[in-house]
């Protein structure tokens, strides 16, 4: 089946600028990496993690990047905001290169991009202070005065929702909802453009990932950022994004704006993807295990395997 | 429906500080599919292992737990009587299949194992030929061939039929799963519940189903309980407790956990419903009701521990102000 | 814009005391206690020769009895606990402060460099620390501080590999990431994030070489390489006395049973300091 390649950017809804220039650019972005040898004769195997991707993110868009374990995503993610190297392909954000970049280079990107990590325990050093977590991008940033990182501190504690009180705190002291709240406000201590999420609400309870998500919307929306959410979980990708690109042994198999892709996938893997989510109103409706099941091997044709 | 397999009363588990779960009591009857969900810090893993057996030092379980077949209660038997109980006629799918499994032996061999150890199969050989009829039995292609393979060769979804085939082989009364599919991909997710279910029914088997999902509990159970603070706050069939909720925590549980519109189609997009607050840690949840800190209708009756009230069918609650019932009118507004 | 929801924060949680930490402490801190005290009191002068009978056992006047040379075996005790003390920190310090910062290097540098780190590290351990400290002493002579020094260096590698391994996992965590992805450079990653996260391995890991110091420096005073004769050291008292075990069997009990409290001691300490600083159990 042939991809569906809707590489360019839906029109932004209220926005005048349907055909302003892209803030993220991806041009046939590759990553391979090399495994350790196997044998002393053949050469290493190689892995392509990203191959060959095209993407383009409008600004104030909300980018949706689905896929399962193995699919590349992380990878992708890791690329974007140049944490990594791609073996090929070239990267825009705001029209600028990030690909091939030192990282003193790229230090205008750290203050454009900012990340949300998945395990919100581990993304926050357990021995620092909130205060020092929260100011960490803007010190990086050369914001020397402490007395006004203080006072910007307070405000994104505020503004994520946590009490002023909690700054000489440590991590460990929060719960995984709270730790996220940090996380996004450590995020939006520079000032960024665009938000990148790493399956932020997947290590947290479900009366707590609404309360994440909601957040997430509101900082978007309040601070007029682009949104790229990478998660396992199309239900949440479904609520939270205008666009959806589902990804698959390093390749965008299909990309279509959210509603569309779901009253109407093209691709058999995204198909099959929809076909597996556990609905509460499907089960509730009679959907079986057994017809779950079904549904999946059905879409999934010849090709099925753990 | 069976006779009861698993009957629990007034389980109790605590530390010799902190209480963990308090006053759990359910049974299951045999081919019966039972789920129990709850967020993390809720107490079904725990539940989980005190019937099991499992729970570690320092931990102490009172109350009992009896199974069909076993006289009296399993929680004042010695470990060495619940471990011929154990993987014989109980048994248990653990979440995490890559730890569940020995690294260093051979997958064919571990099933094969717990035949060996129960003395199902009394050959080595007569062992190792069922261990690969159940790996068949389980889904896995090619059967003889993953029986000789070693669990990091295999992905998680086939390590988790692995395990499963473990669990299944002595043909137990009880299966429990504690979340069995979380930490696998959507779609293998789907395969593995089919053949949970599908196996336990075969076997004729009480099930037991612990996860945190809302929607897989629909999809695999008949009954679900809801478990908070190390309680049993809500229980009755699927359909009543999903649909007409009694307990603000369900409710609150249901709201957050759907994105999608009773209908299928897409929530609008801002704010979702939520519930206030975190789960705290063990041992910080409040007297009387456990959620009422997180609880909009919780007033002053609420720091007496609310009794259960029966909905018939097997239903029931433990709210001194339940949803949909008119006892509620009158007593919203909070008492600060 | 968020309503404040989640305001419950839990209270700093008081980290479990062990008992292992507990004896530990005691048993070094009575070490500390005696080297102190012999800085400002000692009851003959040290290593003076009495005019009284040599090999005496305990009694009233000279509580651990007196030595070959007449000289009072509790005042050596005493003044041995401060040789013992210095060289565990000095040996301990120069591994440390060298090893600590290897271990870090060579973790962040993932290519040829944190090999030939790593390859030297091999290398320098595959010399056992006394022999190491025989060949300083057959260049420099034997002296404490040769000796100190010469373990020191015999124990860096320990100090990298051990660094080296808990930054590699640090470097794998999120907030690692997360610095990298703020914009901080290498050396903020190292000394704000790696340092205090290594740290506490760091501290088990020098009381355990604290004690392995204090058996090397007994050993080598023993053979005659470490302390020299007229400096008070337990190894040496024990060379001193090693002659006399049939006749006098206290000289050699008495500063065995130091060296043997005080090695006890640094090691309970390291395991009770492991399970302490196990942010496995701060988290919760």
């Amino acid at each position: 089946m042939p991809a569906c390649t809707r590489w360019a950017p839906i029109p932004h809804p209220g926005m005048g600028h349907a055909m302003t220039e892209p803030i993220l650019k991806l041009t046939d972005v590759r990553r391979e990496f090399r495994r350790p040898r196997t044998s002393l004769r053949t050469p290493p195997p190689v892995v392509r993690a990203v191959n060959g991707v095209n993407l383009e993110v409008a600004p104030g868009e909300r980018l949706g990047i689905v896929g399962e374990s193995g699919s590349g995503k992380s990878t992708l993610l890791r690329l974007l905001s140049g944490l990594d190297q791609p073996t090929s392909g070239q990267i825009e954000v705001q029209g600028r290169r990030v690909d091939g970049q030192s990282s003193r280079q790229l230090k205008w990107l750290r203050e454009t991009m900012q990340l949300v990590f998945q395990d919100p325990m581990s993304s926050l050093d357990p021995r620092m202070r909130v205060r020092d977590i929260i100011a960490e991008p803007l010190v990086a940033a050369g914001m020397s005065a402490a007395g006004k990182r203080e006072e910007r501190v307070v405000t994104l504690l505020q503004s994520v929702g946590l009490p002023k009180d909690a700054i000489d705190r440590y991590p460990h002291q929060f719960s995984g909802g709270q730790r996220q709240r940090i996380s996004v406000a450590r995020a939006l201590a520079p000032q960024p453009k665009i938000l990148v999420a790493d399956e932020p609400v997947s290590a947290l309870d479900v009366s707590v990932r609404a309360q994440v998500l909601n957040l997430i919307d509101n900082v978007v929306e309040g601070f007029d950022l682009t949104l790229i959410f990478v998660s396992h979980d199309l239900s949440v990708v479904r609520h939270v994004c205008d666009r959806v690109a589902v990804m698959r042994r390093g390749e965008f198999v299909e990309v279509a704006p959210t509603e569309e892709l779901f009253a109407d996938p093209q691709h058999a893997y995204t198909k099959q993807l929809i076909a597996a989510i556990p609905t509460l109103s499907a089960a509730l409706g009679g959907r079986t295990a057994a017809a779950l099941a079904d549904e999946v091997n059905q879409q999934a044709g010849g090709e099925n395997r753990d | 429906m069976g006779a009861a397999v698993l009957s629990v009363q007034g389980l109790g588990v605590a530390t010799t500080r902190t209480p963990l779960l308090a006053d759990v009591s359910f049974t299951i009857d045999s081919g019966e599919r039972v789920g129990l969900i709850g967020e993390s810090g809720s107490g079904k893993s725990l539940t989980a292992l005190a019937v099991m057996g499992l729970l570690s030092d320092g931990v102490r379980a009172n109350g009992t737990v009896e199974l069909a077949g076993h006289e009296g209660n399993l929680l004042e038997r010695p470990e060495r009587e619940m471990a011929k109980i154990r993987g014989s006629d109980m048994a248990m799918i653990f979440q995490e299949p890559m730890t569940a499994l020995n690294p260093t032996m051979r997958v064919g061999a571990q099933v094969a194992e717990v035949m060996r150890i129960h003395g199902t199969e009394p050959s080595k050989a007569a062992a190792k030929s069922r261990a690969v009829e159940l790996l068949d039995s389980v889904g896995l292609p090619d059967p003889a061939n993953v029986a000789r393979s070693y669990p990091h060769q295999l992905s998680g979804g086939q390590r988790q039929r692995i395990v499963a085939a473990i669990a299944l082989a002595n043909s137990p009364d009880l299966l429990i799963c504690d979340e069995p599919t979380t930490a696998l991909d959507v779609t293998v997710q789907a395969l593995v519940l089919d053949l949970i279910v599908r196996q336990a029914q075969e076997r004729d088997a009480a099930l037991l189903f612990i996860t945190h999902d809302l929607a897989v509990v629909a999809t695999v159970c008949e009954r679900v309980m809801v478990m908070y603070g190390g309680r049993i706050v809500e229980a009755g069939p699927v359909t009543e407790v999903f649909t007409d909720p009694r307990h603000h925590y369900t409710q609150g549980l249901l709201a957050a956990s759907d994105l999608s519109m009773p209908d299928g189609s897409r929530r609008e997009r801002r704010s979702l419903p939520t519930i206030a607050g975190s789960v705290p840690g063990a041992g910080h949840f409040p007297d009387g009701c456990v959620f009422r800190n997180r609880c909009e209708a919780a007033t002053e009756a609420c720091t007496e521990v609310p009794t259960w009230h029966d909905r018939g069918d097997g239903a029931g609650y433990a709210c001194v102000h339940p949803l949909g019932a008119d006892s509620s009118s009158g007593h919203g507004a909070r008492d600060d | 814009m968020t309503q404040p929801i989640e305001q419950e924060i839990t209270r700093s949680r008081r980290r479990p005391i062990n008992a292992t930490l507990i004896v530990g402490a005691v048993l070094v801190g009575v070490i500390v206690a005696t080297a102190a005290v012999s800085l400002v009191w000692t009851p003959q002068a040290p290593m003076r020769v009495l005019s009284t009978e040599a090999y005496q056992r305990p009694n009233a006047e000279f509580w651990l009895g007196t030595d070959r040379l007449r000289r009072d075996v509790f005042t050596q005790i005493l003044l041995g606990a401060r040789t013992t003390l210095l060289v565990g920190i000095v040996a301990v310090g120069v591994a440390a402060l060298i090893g600590v910062p290897l271990g870090i290097l060579a973790a962040m540098s993932a290519g040829w460099f944190g090999q030939l780190i790593m390859r030297s590290n091999d290398i320098l351990l595959a010399f056992p620390a006394l022999l190491l400290a025989i060949m300083f002493a057959a260049i420099y002579g034997g002296s404490t501080q040769v000796a100190m020094v010469a373990i020191g260096i015999a124990t860096i590698p320990s100090f990298a590999r051990v660094t080296r391994a808990s930054a590699l996992s640090v470097l794998r965590t999120e907030y690692v990431t997360a610095a990298r992805a703020a914009g901080r450079g290498p050396v903020a990653i190292a000394v704000r994030h790696v340092l205090p996260n290594v740290a506490s391995l760091v501290i088990v890991q020098a009381s355990v070489a604290f004690a392995i110091a204090i058996l090397a420096e007994a050993a080598l005073a023993y053979l005659g390489l470490g302390t020299p004769t007229g400096q008070p050291s337990w190894g040496r008292m024990l060379y001193e006395a090693q002659s006399t075990l049939r006749s006098a069997p206290h000289l050699v009990l008495i500063p065995g049973i130091a060296i043997a409290w005080s090695v006890l001691g640094f090691n309970l300490l390291g395991d009770g300091l492991r399970d302490y600083l196990d942010p496995k159990l701060e988290d919760r």
